[in-house]
């Protein structure tokens, strides 16, 4: 039917090249979140945007609750007959509008009370302290000035056209080179720097 | 020297033509315990949210009269310094919680008051100390459970050294044993710290006597503030759901101290009961009738099991039989399956062995949208199921009837559960107990034969359970087989005909409410336990005041 399908070398490269990018933003993201604690977040921003510092961590705090009820609710439009899984498409779609519609007005309702424990709780009334003490250790030096290298590295690397890729017409690039080499292993080897430190924190509780 | 010294304080709500509050004059001084009571809508929250500063500014409306705190206007504090005094906890934990974890958010107050971080850390670290929170410091307040988030709350609000505590409801979404934990800190924190406090809360039987004084309130007054003995005596009559049930057993009766704690009660009832032989009559005045046992049997679970993905197994060998015009109320502590059970028989989970049958027909596979018609289920959060514009539209929704007969099933369900003035009303605008009817009546739309209800007294005060008993009555004259979750053992002795009690996912007792109820330890109800040795059939207040009074009449028989 769709005839002879011919797919390329360069399509095939082309494509994982791709997807390896998309893999790559979201492990950025995902380590973001798990290096960046939304606790330590608001007590660094609250002093300087106060306002929106608690609309996110407001935010980010009730996704966990909100998958919460959003099960919950489904479960009772189930119990109320509401065919969830049978049906077509719009159909299934039509039959999900309520569900919508009550997590978004108890939500609605629920910010309400929150907005008043925040302000019985002085939000907002003066000169923030902050509990977590961040303070710059001999691990954050080492962490960033290894990140600070390999981001140079790779600085270099890019103006001296390391590993760019043609793929069209036929895929061309440099690949192989002493140069390539050693720029890649200095990246790597700068990149492992900050494992080493948390492992090293795990092993010698006083390193931190 | 009075610590609040309230003056002929007034407060409208904005856009409500009734007055919250009314003339409201009163003085607390510090150290003192208040208890605040009254029907629901009477005004006790509002007090405690014009005491903490919040009204008029969070809520708007218009307020007149005049709060003085330490001898000056609550009006001229900053904000940040009545916080620092004024602590303020409410019903649920959920919306007052603001950081992820527990540490940060015990933390969270003192930051915002800018206190030292050296100072902040002796402070969250003693709160931490005093309410047992160490193991779960570095929790997500979300995985934890509800008793534990209250007093995470608590302690949060203790860190920051208030004078003042106002609490409102705080242990309405906790289970009985939650609860009183928490009621105990509440107190501890009032005897040996001095904070002053003032509660409302439903659990009358566990706040009465902790009292130095309680204050009545009604329709938004004040109608008496007096020593908890005082109140029973003044105002009991007039508002016996709102005073202790032991207090209310013995207030008909010519004694010169009414009671107000179980153990106070045992005593007067030695000296009156005199030999338990005579005074107490057997048979059981009211054992149950052949029409209260319930007639054919609805619906029937034979040896289910069920366990959740990687668990153990959380229901074992679990038969049920409930039969029509029949009341059954399941009981058991928290984890105990209670809920699973439940949701089993509604087809949201499907068990690993066992059946479930409707009129001997096995449902075990059927669809849980398909057992709608069978098995009607109310969850614990009414919100939950409301999201249409009127009550009218919210219970004919879904109903796949022709015009005039929907129209004829919803009126009569609108009568029945007392919504009638509210038909055009959107639902979302109710108060608790209406909202909980709406629901109800959003589950009898299809008129299922079996009734599935999780904790539907939750957050409710005596007069709302009261009406909601009499409801449940009527339905089960309707011929409806009624399955009834709940932690509350008042409430069970009150409508059950037969009670279940669950443990560990086994039913490890089962029959008669009288039979189960009273060789209970921790599942009797209050007037029960004052009775225990003396008359062991009593389950109500009713039961004991039809028995006291019946006493009473002889006595006065022989005497004349």
């Amino acid at each position: 039917m769709l005839g002879r399908v011919s797919i390329s070398l360069e399509v095939l490269v082309y494509s994982l090249v791709m997807a390896l990018r998309l893999l790559i933003v979201y492990s950025a993201f995902i380590l973001y979140n798990f290096a960046l604690d939304p606790d330590r977040a608001l007590s660094l921003f609250a002093g300087l945007f106060p306002r929106s510092t608690l609309l996110v961590a407001l935010a980010s705090k009730s996704i966990p609750y909100l998958g919460q009820q959003v099960r919950r609710v489904a479960e009772i439009q189930q119990t109320r007959g509401i065919q969830y899984h049978n049906g077509g498409f719009l159909r299934r779609i039509r039959n999900r509008i309520p569900l919508l519609k009550v997590v978004f007005l108890s939500s609605l309702e629920d910010s309400f009370n929150v907005g008043e424990s925040i302000q019985a709780r002085a939000y907002g009334s003066g000169t923030r302290t902050r509990y977590a003490a961040l303070s710059f250790k001999l691990p954050d030096f080492l962490v960033l000035a290894a990140s600070f290298a390999a981001g140079l590295a790779m600085a270099w690397g890019y103006i001296k056209n390391f590993g760019s890729l043609q793929f069209f017409p036929v895929i061309s690039g440099r690949f192989f080179s002493g140069e390539i080499l050693v720029a890649g292993s200095f990246i790597l080897i700068s990149l492992l720097v900050p494992v080493a430190v948390i492992w090293g924190a795990k092993k010698w509780h006083y390193f931190m | 020297m009075a610590l609040f010294h309230v003056e002929n304080l007034n407060y409208f709500y904005p856009e409500e033509g009734a007055r919250a509050l009314e003339n409201v004059s009163l003085q607390i001084f510090e150290g003192e315990f208040l208890f605040l009571a009254g029907p629901s809508g009477s005004g006790k929250s509002t007090l405690l949210r014009a005491l903490s500063g919040l009204l008029p500014d969070y809520y708007g409306g218009s307020i007149g009269g005049e709060i003085r705190y330490r001898q000056r206007s609550l009006a001229d504090w900053q904000k940040g310094e009545l916080a620092r005094e004024i602590g303020l906890i409410f019903q649920n934990p959920e919306q007052q919680s603001v950081m992820t974890r527990v540490e940060q958010e015990i933390a969270f107050g003192l930051e915002n008051l800018g206190v030292a971080p050296k100072e902040m850390r002796r402070r969250v670290a003693e709160v931490l100390a005093l309410f047992d929170l160490n193991p779960v410091r570095q929790e997500a307040v979300f995985n934890l459970s509800g008793g534990q988030k209250q007093k995470v709350i608590l302690a949060a609000i203790l860190a920051m050294h208030p004078r003042v505590l106002l609490l409102d409801e705080p242990t309405s979404q906790l289970d009985p044993v939650a609860a009183q934990d928490f009621l105990n800190y509440v107190q501890r924190l009032n005897q040996e710290w001095g904070i002053t406090v003032l509660l409302v809360e439903q659990r009358v039987d566990r706040c009465f006597h902790l009292a130095d004084r309680v204050v009545m309130m009604d329709g938004g007054r004040i109608v008496s503030q007096a020593g908890p003995r005082e109140t029973v005596r003044g105002v009991g009559r007039q508002y016996p759901l709102y005073i202790p049930p032991v207090s209310r057993v013995f207030s008909g009766l010519d004694i010169p101290e009414v009671p107000l704690t179980i153990k106070e009660g045992r005593e007067i009832l030695r000296k009156i009961a005199g030999n338990p032989r005579t005074f107490c009559p057997s048979p059981v005045p009211d054992s149950p009738t052949a029409a209260e046992r319930g007639g054919g049997v609805i619906l029937e679970c034979r040896s289910l099991e069920f366990a959740y993905p990687g668990n153990p197994p959380c229901l074992r060998k679990v038969d049920v039989t409930l039969k029509e015009g029949s009341i059954t109320v399941l009981l058991g502590e928290n984890g105990a399956g209670k809920s699973t059970l439940l949701k089993n028989i509604n087809g949201l989970l499907s068990p690993r062995k066992g059946r479930v049958c409707h009129k001997g027909r096995d449902i075990t596979r059927m669809k849980v949208e398909e057992r709608a018609a069978l098995t009607g289920y109310m969850s614990q959060n009414p919100d939950d199921y409301l999201f249409n514009d009127s009550v009218f539209t919210e219970i004919g929704y879904g109903l796949d009837l022709p015009k005039g007969e929907k129209e004829e099933r919803v009126g009569r369900l609108l009568r029945l559960l007392d919504l009638e003035h509210a038909r055009e009303k959107n639902p979302r605008d109710l108060s608790g107990g209406e909202k909980q009817r709406v629901a109800l009546g959003v589950v009898l739309a299809p008129d299922p034969e079996v009734l599935l209800l999780d904790e539907p007294t939750r957050g409710m005060d005596a007069v709302l359970k009261k009406k909601l008993g009499a409801l449940l009555a009527a339905l089960k004259g309707e011929g409806k087989a009624i399955l009834v979750v709940t932690h509350d053992v008042e409430f069970a002795a009150e409508i059950a005909c037969r009670v279940l009690i669950m443990s560990a996912g086994e039913i490890i007792a089962s029959g008669e409410k009288r039979e189960v109820l009273s060789s209970s330890l921790y599942y009797s109800p209050q007037a029960n336990r004052l009775f225990k040795g003396v008359c062991p059939w009593v389950m109500t207040v009713e039961d004991a005041l039809s028995l006291l009074h019946r006493e009473e009449g002889e006595r006065e028989g022989e005497a004349g």
